[in-house]
């Protein structure tokens, strides 16, 4: 891709929403697994815990790419980033999981690292299916990704609670990418090319609405059973 | 007593409606009950796949409180009483919540917080806060 096409361009604004949606909570994971640590070793554990978000995109993005040009793996690239999209939408699940607190900077690591792995995944299916191949493009991603999980998360994330929409956005756009995949696969490109040049725009529109609505649908459907109110701060009237 | 509810985020509009609202405590016959409310949004995305309960609430817990400390001290200065809380959901719905479960006579707020633009009339907090609310609410502008 050229730089001065609007495809690349277009490319380049998918990249940075993308790392901006998917990328704010892996930074919160990081920090709240090592506050239980002293000090210094809590520095240590954020710095290895951002290296290993960062090195685990790097080795996984150029997995994700030579595995995407074989059959039918964009469909199902496609299918997991239609399902991330609506899964972006729902209410956040609190209270189901009980995990360890860990204390010590070994078990902080091994929790990061898990976390790491499975959000890093998201992200890199996302950037390669919006990179459309071009490596550069992909590097792009990889390092406008490094400063938002280093430093951007809590803005990221505040803004995301204050403007919901943005969230919205931000689905819509991994079911664009996701319906641009599933036209772009080994098996699909020739004929869509040929036989069906609309489904080129079609596809990532429709997959786009179709994730927005889904996800809102399923949203408004979670019975709205209100959880009891919890107050987290014990304060008795001072005398 | 009558017991009144003041919410606040971390934000200066927050504050100045507290500070403005000190004054009026002479308007209540008996001194009034106040407490402030703080709420957190909860965690987004994978946070709780990955992070203990306990370690979030306290995470919740302590953002709550940078939050209030601004307005807490204000209070403290003007040498009123007041308690504090903080509970984890979306504003404006666990503000409604609060103050009815605990039955407030009286929410107090500003007209923005720290989501609003200025320039609008109000935040989307407050507005919908007073949509909500079988409480009375008193916008202090």
């Amino acid at each position: 891709m050229a730089f001065d096409s609007p495809q690349f361009w277009i490319a380049v604004l998918q990249i940075i929403a993308i790392d901006i949606v998917l990328g704010g909570d892996n930074a919160v994971v990081i920090a709240l697994a090592c506050r239980r640590l002293p000090e210094q070793q809590r520095k240590l554990g954020i710095f290895w815990g951002v290296f290993g978000a960062i090195a685990l995109r790097v080795v996984m993005i150029f997995f994700a790419l030579s595995l995407l040009t074989m059959p039918y793996l964009k469909i199902i690239g496609a299918a997991l980033l239609v399902w991330i999209g609506i899964k972006l939408l729902q209410p956040e699940a609190e209270g189901a999981h009980e995990i360890d607190a860990s204390t010590t900077l070994i078990g902080a690591i091994k929790t990061i690292i898990v976390a790491d792995a499975v959000m890093s995944l998201d992200n890199v299916i996302a950037i390669a299916g919006a990179a459309k191949d071009d490596i550069g493009l992909v590097i792009f991603g990889l390092i406008v990704s490094v400063p938002i999980i280093v430093w951007g998360s809590q803005m990221v994330l505040k803004v995301m609670d204050r403007y919901p929409v943005t969230i919205a956005i931000g689905a819509g756009l991994l079911g664009w990418i996701a319906g641009d995949m599933a036209v772009t696969d080994v098996v699909t490109k020739d004929w869509v090319s040929t036989q069906a040049k609309y489904l080129q725009w079609v596809a990532p529109v429709s997959v786009a609405l179709l994730v927005i609505a889904a996800g809102k649908m399923l949203a408004a459907r979670k019975p709205a059973k209100p959880a009891p109110l919890e107050d987290l701060v014990d304060d008795k009237p001072k005398q | 007593m009558l017991k009144i509810l003041l919410p606040v985020d971390g934000s200066d509009n927050a504050r100045k409606a507290v500070a403005d609202f000190i004054p009026l405590l002479n308007w209540y016959a008996e001194k009034p009950e106040l407490h402030l409310l703080n709420v957190q949004y909860p965690l987004r995305g994978n946070v709780a796949l990955f992070i203990n309960q306990a370690d979030i609430k306290q995470y919740h817990q302590e953002e709550g409180l940078k939050e209030l400390q601004g307005t807490r001290a204000l209070l403290d200065q003007a040498g009123v009483a007041y308690q504090y809380h903080i509970v984890v959901g979306d504003p404006a719905e666990m503000i409604v919540r609060f103050a009815s479960e605990k039955q407030f006579n009286q929410i107090v707020m500003g007209p923005r917080g720290a989501g609003g633009i200025q320039g609008l009339l109000l935040g989307s907090v407050t507005s919908k806060v007073m949509q909500l609310a079988s409480t009375p609410v008193l916008l202090i502008k």
